[in-house]
């Protein structure tokens, strides 16, 4: 090793307290003794790995609320598998509040999707009209209700302005929706998944839809 | 902190109290976070895919056999979903990666009294840093979270990545060096 300088990776290891042979750790050592170059260049590994150890203090920002939704998510999913006899729904579920605003919807890749699909959920809308959760729309701040019931569908919220909602959830839930909705009306907008569809929040990167989903549009006005 | 209380908060879920499991969640929550936040870059889409992450360790808590620590098979889903999911994000090229973040949500105050000698590095230091980090290409970026974020040691991150211990090894220093490079451009080490 004398005359060449302990390289960067040897060091990084010798920093670890990883040597292949005690051997090798005494020469390293008697390198470093008499070569401030490489003892300036391990000061940087260690600096290097002091700031990286610095970068745990990145977290998440929420609080105990994100642990009970998720267990209350996890619940519901497994409650609906059972339902559906091993098919699983799934979907975004998170939306901090702030991002929905700046939500976008980016058509990918257009083909054709199966207008009967979409035909026969219309009318099992109407068929399926529920009294347990009616009309529990009306009450309160419509948006909210609606983004909280695409979301506990395991939905995705796409866009939302003042008068309308867009956003896509399984055909099961938007029945469910469609009974609890009330007096706004409900437009189905397409078979999300069918027609390469893809929701990304601004910044993102693309998310895919989930396979059976259905896009809709609530006219809260 | 220790896996004992781990199993045994697992053992209170799988016996029915579901809601113990948010210990678990509350516990690992940050270190999924940053693992999936260093390797997407995009904070939405890291807490959606830490959210699917627990509700996939909710579901297959049945089959954790016990062999490995808890944190090591947690630590397993997570890679696992993070490699499938960059999968299917590559099929849809609509939409680039925004890697650039100002938000404060980022560093927390409240580490900083835990760990006092950690704020020998500034916060500017550490948004080089974090970009940097960032920059690198994404095996060495994954490794370096796992062991010089999160501490764990080499044959944990072997487990866990599913390679080789002297992969694991040739990976970590190369990683640094890598990273050491620029940060040395920057004037930074
Ligand atoms: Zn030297």
């Amino acid at each position: 090793m004398s005359g060449n300088h302990i390289p960067f990776v040897r060091l990084s290891r010798y920093h670890d307290g990883d040597f292949f042979t005690l051997t090798e750790k005494s020469e390293i050592e008697r390198h470093l003794a008499e070569c401030p170059e490489c003892r300036q260049e391990l000061q940087r590994v260690e600096k290097l790995v002091g700031m990286l150890a610095g970068l745990s203090r990145l977290g998440s920002g929420v609080g105990a609320e994100f642990a009970e939704k998720t267990i209350r998510l996890a619940e519901e999913r497994r409650g609906g598998r059972r339902r559906k006899g091993g098919t699983l729904f799934r979907g975004k579920q998170y939306v901090p509040a702030a991002a929905v605003a700046a939500i976008v919807v980016a058509v990918v890749g257009i083909s054709i999707f199966s207008a009967d699909t979409l035909h026969n959920i219309s009318s099992r809308n109407v068929a399926a009209i529920s009294t347990s959760e009616g009309n529990s729309l009306s009450r309160g701040d419509p948006v909210a209700r609606v983004m909280e019931m695409v979301r506990n569908g395991n939905g995705t919220v796409l866009q939302v302005s003042d008068s309308y909602i867009i956003a896509e959830t399984s055909p099961e839930n938007l029945i469910r929706m469609q009974s609890a909705l009330g007096g706004y009306p409900i437009r189905i907008l397409g078979n999300a998944a069918d027609r390469g569809v893809v929701a990304v929040s601004a910044g993102s990167s693309a998310r895919a839809v989930a396979p059976g989903a259905v896009r809709f549009k609530v006219l809260l006005k | 902190m220790s896996d004992i209380h781990d199993i045994e908060t697992i053992d209170r879920v799988l016996k029915g109290d579901v809601h113990a499991f948010a210990e678990i969640i509350e516990k690992y929550r940050d270190r999924v976070f940053r693992y999936v936040y260093v390797k997407f870059g995009n904070y939405d889409e890291a807490m959606d895919i830490t959210q699917e992450i627990f509700i996939m360790t909710f579901e297959s808590l049945e089959k954790f056999r016990r062999e490995s620590k808890f944190s090591t098979w947690l630590y397993s889903i997570m890679v696992n979903y993070g490699k499938n999911h960059q999968k299917k994000a590559n099929r849809y090229r609509s939409v680039s990666i925004d890697r650039v973040h100002g938000d404060d949500f980022e560093f927390q105050l409240t580490d900083e009294r835990e760990n006092p000698e950690r704020q020998v590095v500034d916060r500017d230091s550490l948004r080089i840093v974090k970009e940097e980090l960032f920059n690198l290409p994404d095996d060495y970026r994954e490794i370096l979270v796992l062991r010089d974020i999160e501490g764990l040691p080499y044959n944990e991150i072997s487990r866990i990545l599913g390679i080789g211990l002297s992969n694991v090894k040739v990976r970590i220093h190369r990683g640094r060096e890598l990273l050491k490079e620029r940060l040395q451009e920057k004037k930074l080490i």
